[in-house]
């Protein structure tokens, strides 16, 4: 009696390999969309947009062992996009005001107006701070992580930080009426 | 606020936004992207840069054949006089600048392709980049023979006596003619510009007011090599190639108040003027002739007028 089994099929044809990269990174570059952009619906058509350019330059990329940060930098060639469109017509965020529990504020209250004076100074961040920001505190990833998906120097990136951070710092003090 | 607290309320701030894994709507459709069909998905797109050159390379062919068919046509252009088989003689080889129609509707054509292709990018330094580029280019090809293309190589005039040049002063000239007697002015030009040149005629705009001497005629040598008087023939419109040169004969008339006296003084040539015309662009044009020609007139001529005075009251025989 001969036993048979099913021997995968190779991947072959340019269509299917892109599928299957894309599936593999699909979960990564969503939450990334997601975390810049502060709107999961506005996440899912930049993450579409950005599957679609990257169709169309698939062909020219050599490494597929790069597809991760190649996709990353196209996603987030369209978050900051959307951003910059987002400035010129300007949105304001409801706050929601839940409740997060053990992460060392002093009381709800005053969580919340933590939270809603960094969300208001983190909206009136340039695009590129949001963005460097979000991949850092967002989706944790190294310095040089975010270079590579920004297409822009380690040394760059981290003055964005730098920068970011006391923007941030300075607006939360004034919220808070205090100079720390 | 410490560095700590900050980071903690920033990462609580964007583990909000983290909505966890891909939906598996926005999953579909970009399982579909490599099915869409090639007019969306697959169709090639050229940078903007590559738009806007490619946009320069057809207006550039387009005009180009235009302006090559156009200069094949000798005579056509302003009221060039040239006519082959004429020879040098008062009248002959005059041009004047025709209107700039082409270039002009080139410049309004290339400035539409560039608005066309600046509204398509999004505001930011891609969009100036693209901006400065078609100015750059639009001006480049406006200013076109702006600049004097030609620097002299030989000269030679007759009748004239040659005073050579001292440290302070270039060569001279020193013709010595009649009233209305004729005199003939040997150049040769040479094109210094990197773009090919049209030779259309001498410029009768630029002949000076009153009893002067001026230019009447221009002819040129049949071959370049001949640099003598008699190698004179008809002139024609002639497109100089960079690194080229032509011989010109520049027929003279001394004019009513030419010769000498104890008040008269000397009336100088040291440019020729010319119309010439590069990329379509037919300008008047003053080449300097690095030397001095000077023609003694009489300052006591009726037909002087106030103002006309090119000339330079020191005494001829110096």
């Amino acid at each position: 009696m001969l036993a048979t089994r099913t021997i995968p099929r190779p991947v072959t044809s340019r269509a299917e390999a892109f599928s299957a990269l894309t599936d593999r990174h699909l979960d990564g570059a969503y939450r990334l969309a997601a975390v810049v952009l502060d709107d999961a619906l506005e996440a899912e058509d930049a993450v579409h947009d950005a599957a679609i350019a990257a169709w169309r330059s698939f062909p020219q990329l050599r490494d597929p062992a790069r597809f991760d940060a190649w996709f990353s930098r196209i996603v987030v060639n369209q978050c900051r996009d959307r951003l910059r469109a987002r400035r010129r017509r300007p949105v304001v965020a409801l706050i929601t005001g839940r409740d997060h529990g053990q992460d060392g504020m002093p009381d709800p209250s005053e969580r919340v107006a933590t939270r809603d004076a960094l969300g208001r100074a983190f909206s009136v961040l340039d695009p590129e701070e949001q963005i460097v920001v979000a991949m850092r505190f967002g989706r944790d990833l190294t310095v040089d992580d975010i270079a590579e998906r920004m297409g822009i120097p380690s040394g760059t990136v981290k003055s964005r930080l730098h920068h970011s951070l006391g923007r941030l710092r300075t607006a939360l003090a004034i919220a808070e009426g205090s100079d720390d | 606020m410490t560095d700590d607290r900050l980071e903690r309320s920033l990462r609580a701030l964007l583990g909000e936004r983290d909505p966890g894994p891909a939906p598996e709507g926005v999953r579909r459709l970009v399982a579909q992207v490599p099915n869409e069909p090639p007019a969306h998905a697959q169709r090639p797109r050229l940078g903007v840069l590559a738009q806007l050159a490619a946009a320069v390379v057809v207006i550039a062919v387009t005009g180009g054949f235009v302006l090559a068919t156009m200069s094949g046509r000798s005579g056509e252009s302003g009221e060039s006089t040239g006519a082959s088989g004429l020879p040098l003689r008062p009248g002959v080889g005059l041009a004047s600048p025709a209107a700039p129609v082409i270039p002009i509707v080139v410049v309004l054509l290339a400035g539409a392709v560039a608005v066309a292709l600046i509204v398509r990018v999004r505001p930011g330094p891609a969009r100036v980049a693209i901006a400065g580029i078609a100015v750059a280019l639009i001006s480049a090809y406006v200013s076109m023979g702006d600049r004097v293309a030609f620097r002299v190589i030989a000269f030679g005039a007759q009748p004239a006596d040659r005073l050579l040049a001292s440290e302070a002063t270039a060569d001279r000239y020193l013709v010595r003619v009649g009233q209305n007697e004729p005199y003939r002015l040997f150049v040769t030009i040479f094109n210094d510009a990197a773009e090919t040149v049209t030779v259309l005629g001498l410029d009768p705009g630029a002949a000076p007011p009153g009893p002067a001497p001026h230019f009447v005629g221009l002819g040129r040598t049949v071959d370049s090599l001949d640099m003598t008087f008699d190698a004179a023939g008809a002139f024609e419109p002639v497109g100089l190639a960079s690194g080229d040169w032509l011989s010109l004969i520049v027929l003279g008339n001394a004019g009513p108040c030419a010769g000498s006296n104890d008040t008269g003084g000397l009336f100088v040539h040291d440019t020729l003027p010319l119309v010439t015309r590069i990329a379509g662009w037919e300008r008047p044009i003053q080449v300097p002739l690095d030397v001095e020609v000077t023609i003694p007139v009489r300052g006591d001529c009726p037909e002087w007028s106030a103002g006309q005075s090119r000339i330079a009251l020191s005494n001829p025989g110096k």
